[in-house]
């Protein structure tokens, strides 16, 4: 967003769940640009499909009512109707499938990525590890992410969603995720970045992510992984390179 | 990879230090296991071959820490030093 922009229409974008909420959270990947697009392109062909069901539906029980229709009609056949019935719901098919799998297709093209963010999780915390700085096996930037309790939030801060230390990553550039577990099964998963990747013991599952703008994003474990499940929230933080540089400098000092 | 990379007193980084193991079209799957284990054994083949501190072993070492949990690697080097690790080097 150009700042002429923002200054016209000041702009807050939805990264984290709301209350109530029904749609879906501000994209700020082309990946879940491309979720948000695919979901309204198959809505138009499923509103089409329903409001056609719908009226077949609603014109049968009223033209062949039994008073008003006492006689049933007597065909078993016709070929025409068969063959249109068939060709019809394959080309609406072909039309959702062509869109659905060249996305889900380009999810799984992983772009040379400049950082590897290595997140693992824990029950009940997430564990980050930035090793691309390391010179040697001992860990220097790593740390764990947990929940801030409810009793410990300060104004402003999300309920259940804020964590004690972020992720912190630079905006518009190619980040590589591997994704892991120490103990049980565990999902890093944020809305608006468009990833929801499974974490996996004993498996590095990989996907890539380019954020387009700075914000913090808010994200939850989504594979159901014990007691307090709920209680192990994700916050990505993306910033400028250089903030990132920066940032990086001092965890290793 | 500039030359004072393995030097312990060099902390904070650059944007010129900003670069991780490439993509591989040998690992195209989305489990990047083999990738880390795979760049594990070459160091150390490497490393046996060449000495620790050679440029192109330095190289694998950066992949497969990047790649690599950090508890994987402990239990690796605990395995290495027992004798008990299944890799050859």
């Amino acid at each position: 967003m150009s700042l002429k922009n923002t200054w016209l229409f000041p702009i807050a974008y939805c990264d984290a769940a709301e209350p109530w909420q029904l749609g879906f959270q501000d994209a700020a990947t082309p990946m879940m640009q491309g979720i948000i697009d695919l979901h309204h392109d198959i809505f138009f062909f499923l509103i089409i499909i329903l409001i056609f069901v719908l009226w077949m539906l609603v014109r049968a029980l009223w033209h062949f009512h039994y008073k008003r229709n006492p006689i049933p009609e007597r065909v078993v056949h016709g070929t025409t109707i068969e063959i249109i019935w068939t060709i019809f719901p394959s080309i609406i098919l072909m039309f959702i499938a062509i869109p659905s799998f060249a996305l889900l297709y380009s999810m799984d093209e992983v772009v040379d990525p400049t950082i590897t963010i290595k997140a693992i999780g824990h029950q009940r915390y997430w564990t980050y590890e930035y090793s691309d700085y390391n010179s040697s096996d001992e860990q220097s930037l790593t740390f764990d992410s947990y929940m801030i309790p409810e009793d410990d939030l300060e104004l402003g801060q999300l309920r259940l969603l804020e964590v004690d230390n972020r992720v912190v990553v630079p905006a518009k550039t190619h980040l590589r995720m591997i994704i892991t577990s120490a103990d049980v099964l565990h999902s890093w998963a944020v809305p608006s970045l468009g990833v929801k990747c499974d974490a996996v013991p004993g498996r590095l599952n990989q996907t890539s992510i380019f954020i387009k703008r700075e914000g913090v994003y808010y994200g939850q474990c989504s594979e159901l992984c014990g007691t307090n499940h709920a209680f192990m929230p994700i916050v990505v933080e993306a910033v400028s390179l250089d903030d990132y540089v920066s940032w990086v400098s001092n965890k290793l000092d | 990879m500039k030359d004072d990379d393995c030097a312990p007193e060099k902390k904070g980084i650059t944007a010129d230090d900003l670069k991780t193991a490439p993509m591989d079209w040998r690992f195209p799957a989305t489990n990047q296991a083999k990738h880390c284990y795979y760049s594990y054994n070459e160091f150390h083949k490497c490393a046996a071959e060449k000495g620790e501190h050679d440029k192109d072993c330095r190289k694998y070492a950066r992949y497969y820490r990047s790649l690599c949990p950090g508890h994987w690697i402990e239990k690796w080097n605990e395995e290495r030093a027992n004798g008990t690790f299944p890799g050859r080097y």
